[in-house]
């Protein structure tokens, strides 16, 4: 029994983290666009199907991943570029924008590679079980939080280290002043939704072994991003790297007592958040 | 988005658009090979109305019309099959799904405060909605999948007539009550919604839309009156709920996903958002072609998508305005030809 709760406690983490880390480019491009990103769950999708056709054809897990990276942080960018670009004035026509290409995008990738459930690809290497202390764990979990927490250092150094970084934080706060000064503001913008496309679309790949592999599978990871993004102070990076471990460890405890209840749950957990404390965890801008 | 406010319609306009509705909520049905979707369409533009009165005019997006529809539908069915067979169930049905409209009207407006960010107050509203779609779809399948049907549905609500007053009896399997009800109840409820939007009330509800903190700055209770249209809503969605069951006599848990009520969105975008009878046009065309398409190939939704995509970009008023604009021009070049015509003939002579 003990052995199963610390089970349940690291592979609710790793799930955790990687929803935190698709719910990162929400959260950025909340902050940053004021658009509610649904267009992200489709992308995360595209990401896993590239990653399998990939590892289909030439059977290596890393270029399947920068594929992956490559061509979904283009969708978004064309995305960006060619659509949402005209809503962001409008809140309710952006939300309205992103979910058409999330329908659009779905359906697509219903239709290139079937309906149904696909066996995710996973290196035959990291199919085994490393044991720490007593608690059996997958290796490819082990893995996956590697590289997710990897990827989360870089965005955090990327963020708050270096001149672009800057940008974005000054145009989070005050986007007129951050045209007046001459920077290309829009081009940040068209940046910033690559960025967190691309994100999406590795976690795609890192995460369609956890997750499973079917069409709607983004649907399903989006409900819980907003979760996230929504419990960590909607646009705000922290906080949600602060909930999304949170959200995972509760998810994989109250699967415990039954399945659809994690569920449940976790929204009320999220409405009763909203309802003490609406800024979130650590949202403090309104 | 410019629209005249205060736009004086004529009376003739009225009454010659309300024979239009009667005859096709009434008498059309009897007479079309397509009864079923005819009478989806009625309810669907009584559901959309509905929807379209906190969604376009009030500029509350709200992803849980579904589950009142849901809830509504669900609670008669069960009662109805479990408990009694009498018509007190619809009444209750109905309180069922306004109730749940209330509780999650206020818990998403509450946070949707006016000193939230626009972009905010929409991102609370679907979530909050969302989570409600959630936590409904978690009730009707497990604590009272017993009852509900679970994943199979709502089986074996038509077979029971519900009883009425003495021997009078509301027969669920007879055609004839069923779309006799359906047509004078829509009916009824959308000439009542369309009393209150061309009131006053519906003038605050497109000012609170434009901008709510001036309407507030006016003395207006904006949160109090959200919530009224939120509710009344959430009212008229219960009654299409139940509409559907006693036509349908099947409910599913599909209208718990919030991908149901988004094709309400789509609806009323595709129809017009500003216009009252713009869903009217939306549930027409969306139905048909929905119906049309899925005849012929199955990926329905990326029709949908691009449709979604082009009318949110080139034509965000909808389809209704140029549509209902046709009598208007009618009636201008009717009023032009005629004073043309006087004066042709004096040059004649």
């Amino acid at each position: 029994m003990h052995v199963l709760i610390f089970t349940q406690l690291i592979n609710g983490l790793v799930s955790g983290v990687l929803i935190t880390l698709i719910a990162i480019g929400v959260a950025l491009t909340f902050g940053l666009l004021k658009v509610v990103n649904l267009s992200h769950a489709a992308i995360y999708t595209l990401g896993a199907y590239i990653g399998l056709t990939v590892f289909q054809v030439c059977g290596n897990f890393w270029i399947g991943m920068i594929l992956a990276a490559l061509i979904a942080g283009s969708v978004g960018v064309l995305f960006e570029r060619l659509c949402i670009r005209h809503a962001y004035q409008y809140p309710v026509l952006g939300f309205l924008i992103t979910f058409a290409l999330l329908m659009g995008l779905t359906q697509a990738i219903r239709i290139i590679w079937g309906p149904g459930n696909q066996l995710a690809p996973q290196p035959a290497y990291l199919m085994k079980v490393i044991y720490l202390g007593f608690i059996p764990v997958s290796s490819y979990r082990l893995f996956a939080i590697l590289v997710a927490t990897c990827i989360m250092a870089g965005m955090w150094i990327l963020i708050s280290k270096t001149n672009i970084g800057l940008i974005v934080r000054a145009s989070l706060d005050n986007k007129a002043m951050v045209d007046s000064f001459g920077i290309n503001s829009s081009l940040i913008f068209t940046f910033i939704f690559g960025l967190g496309s691309a994100i999406a679309g590795v976690c795609g790949v890192l995460g369609s072994p956890i997750f499973g592999l079917f069409p709607d599978v983004g649907t399903q990871m989006l409900v819980l991003c907003f979760v996230v993004v929504v419990m960590g102070g909607l646009g705000s990076i922290r906080g949600a790297m602060l909930a999304g471990p949170i959200i995972g460890v509760v998810i994989s405890f109250t699967a415990l007592v039954s399945a659809g209840f994690s569920d449940a749950v976790i929204f009320i957990l999220m409405a009763g958040i909203l309802l003490i404390r609406p800024t979130g965890f650590l949202g403090d801008r309104l | 988005m410019e629209e005249t406010l205060f736009r004086k319609q004529s009376r003739v306009q009225f009454l010659i658009g309300y024979a239009i509705l009667t005859f096709f909520f009434l008498v059309f049905p009897f007479f079309t090979p397509y009864k079923g979707l005819v009478e989806d369409i009625i309810i669907w533009t009584l559901f959309a109305v509905s929807f379209n009165l906190a969604f376009g005019f009030t500029g509350m997006v709200s992803l849980a019309h579904g589950v009142f529809f849901g809830v509504s539908a669900y609670t008669v069915g069960m009662l109805s099959i479990f408990w009694t067979r009498s018509v007190v169930t619809i009444p209750i049905g109905i309180a069922t799904g306004t109730l749940t409209g209330f509780i999650v009207g206020y818990v998403s407006l509450k946070r949707a405060r006016i000193d939230v960010h626009r972009a905010l107050r929409l991102a609370y509203l679907v979530l909050i909605s969302i989570a409600a779609s959630r936590v409904a779809l978690y009730i009707f399948l497990s604590p009272l999948g017993k009852y509900s049907g679970a994943e199979m549905g709502l089986l074996g609500f038509p077979n029971s007539p519900l009883r009425f007053v003495g021997d009078l009896q509301l027969d669920a399997t007879s055609r004839l009550q069923t779309f006799l009800i359906v047509g004078i109840v829509a009916l009824l409820m959308i000439a009542w919604l369309h009393r209150m939007a061309s009131s006053p009330a519906g003038m605050i509800m497109k000012a609170i839309r434009e901008n709510e903190m001036r309407v507030s700055f006016l003395g207006y209770n904006t949160f109090r009156f959200k919530l009224l249209i939120y509710v009344l809503s959430a009212f008229v969605a219960s009654v299409a709920g139940c509409l559907y069951l006693l036509r349908s006599g099947f409910i599913s848990t599909d209208p718990f996903d919030f991908t149901f009520t988004s094709e309400l969105v789509v609806i009323c975008v595709l129809g017009g958002r500003n216009a009252f009878f713009g869903p009217l046009i939306g549930t027409l065309i969306f139905l048909t072609l929905k119906d049309l398409i899925s005849s012929y190939t199955a990926s329905w939704s990326l029709v949908l998508a691009v449709v979604l995509i082009f009318s949110v970009l080139y034509l965000p008023n909808g389809l209704a305005s140029p549509i209902f604009s046709i009598p208007d021009v009618f009636l201008k070049w009717m009023k032009k030809e005629r004073p043309s015509r006087e004066e042709s003939s004096p040059q004649l002579n």
